[in-house]
């Protein structure tokens, strides 16, 4: 376990996916704005696990430069939050690997199959470029973590989301709920799931991931640690009135 | 000749068939209905021309030899239905037998070959925000600024365009994404 505390830079929302369950919403307008990087990587402490968030921080061209410099402030351990599209291509993968020995990728992934997942991002292509970027980082041997939105689209299928994990060579998994901002507000009706239903899906997920070694994490909840998620970034803001779409996560 | 001839004979009721209306693969179809109520026998009854006789194990062959033929009418137009529909009908199996196949195991996914030379080589469109790729056409129509940083595209608001290709479920086509 790491001992510095986490520094999360928002690298704007612009993002090559555009899922349906995306808490950003109506944030994406400003997805060119203007992000003090630099700034924020000078305020990195020794120890520092130091988050890249968007959007999308791979659309950035100067991403490995970040991840350098913040590593050469000392960070413990540097975190890309990322869909691992860009990673498709292993130069890319490559490129961020020389950039720090302490980077790990959180990688996002919403289905088993290529149906399941492309639907989430409403991007055809996605799924092979994920998983082959998950494959290319494990090539590099960049550490990755898995993150799944459980959705009423995926919930069935967590344990052969986690099987493919595994197999494309992430080390943990992250079952995140819906977060109730967004796009995910809007489309509530589609991408949340009933608890009830999700529970013993995801024990059996979780047992799979035990049996296959992988670390296991639950929404917020302690579990794997902190070295390979970066949690959840910034949300649109709720509508006046807006409930929490899962008020209990097992 | 194009009609069909029937013929009578000691409980054997025999039909002549026209090829071109009553493809072979219809009448041995509609002869298979028939089996558990006929004794059947197929032959050639000329150029382009087959012969069914039949004999009801129960009741009255001409009635019987009615319904055949009627049944090889309906045969060889579902056949000319399935035949036109084949490449439909291919790709819902094929789509349905891919989703039942299960997530890919380790040699297909080392079989997913994509590569790229160097770092920043982006033949897939991959390192582009989603609007940026998916309502360029709007984008075109926008007056360009100097220092967009990646995926921002000049007057594109990306809200309810994107739900609805969203909600939609498949991939978005430009053109399917109207203005509002």
């Amino acid at each position: 376990m790491l001992t510095g505390s986490m520094r999360v830079i928002t690298l704007g929302f612009s993002c090559n996916n555009a899922c349906v369950f995306c808490a950003q919403g109506e944030l994406r307008r400003g997805a060119g704005a203007v992000v003090d990087v630099a700034g924020a990587v000078e305020a990195v402490v020794a120890g520092d696990t130091v988050a890249f968030l968007g959007g999308e921080p791979t659309l950035w061209a100067d991403l490995p430069a970040w991840i350098r410099a913040a590593d050469g402030r000392g960070a413990g351990r540097i975190i890309v939050q990322t869909n691992g599209r860009r990673l498709a291509y292993r130069a890319f993968a490559q490129a961020l690997r020389e950039a720090s020995p302490r980077l790990a990728l959180d990688v996002s992934l919403q289905g088993s199959s290529a149906a399941m997942h492309d639907w989430h991002t409403a991007t055809a292509g996605s799924f092979a470029q994920t998983i082959q970027g998950l494959r290319n980082a494990r090539a590099e041997r960049l550490p990755a973590g898995v993150t799944v939105v459980v959705t009423r689209s995926n919930f069935r299928h967590l344990g052969e989301i986690v099987v493919l994990a595994h197999a494309a060579g992430a080390s943990a998994i992250h079952f995140a709920p819906v977060e109730p901002f967004g796009r995910a507000l809007r489309n509530r009706s589609l991408v949340v799931p009933a608890v009830e239903m999700v529970v013993p899906h995801l024990q059996r997920a979780v047992a799979e991931a035990r049996r296959l070694g992988l670390q296991s994490q639950i929404g917020d909840t302690a579990g794997a640690g902190p070295e390979l998620f970066a949690g959840t970034g910034a949300v649109e803001p709720p509508v006046a009135g807006g409930e929490r779409l899962v008020q209990e996560h097992p | 000749m194009s009609e069909t001839t029937m013929l009578y004979d000691e409980g054997w009721a025999s039909l002549e068939l026209d090829e071109e209306l009553y493809p072979r693969d219809a009448v041995q179809g509609a002869a298979y209905v028939f089996l558990d109520r006929s004794y059947l026998f197929l032959e050639r009854a000329g150029d382009r021309r087959l012969r069914v006789r039949l004999k009801a194990k129960t009741g009255d062959s001409a009635a019987l030899a009615g319904e055949f033929e009627n049944e090889a009418l309906a045969q060889a137009y579902r056949r000319r239905i399935a035949t036109s529909n084949r490449a439909f009908i291919e790709s819902i199996a094929a789509r349905a037998v891919a989703g039942a196949a299960g997530p890919p195991g380790l040699d297909d996914l080392l079989a997913m070959d994509i590569g790229a030379e160097t770092a920043f080589d982006d033949p897939l469109g991959i390192a582009m925000s989603w609007e940026e790729k998916y309502i360029k056409k709007k984008a075109d129509q926008a007056a360009p600024t100097a220092t967009a940083a990646p995926g921002v595209v000049p007057g594109v608001v990306p809200g309810a365009e994107i739900q609805d290709a969203v909600l939609g479920g498949d991939q978005v086509d430009q053109e399917e994404i109207k203005p509002r």
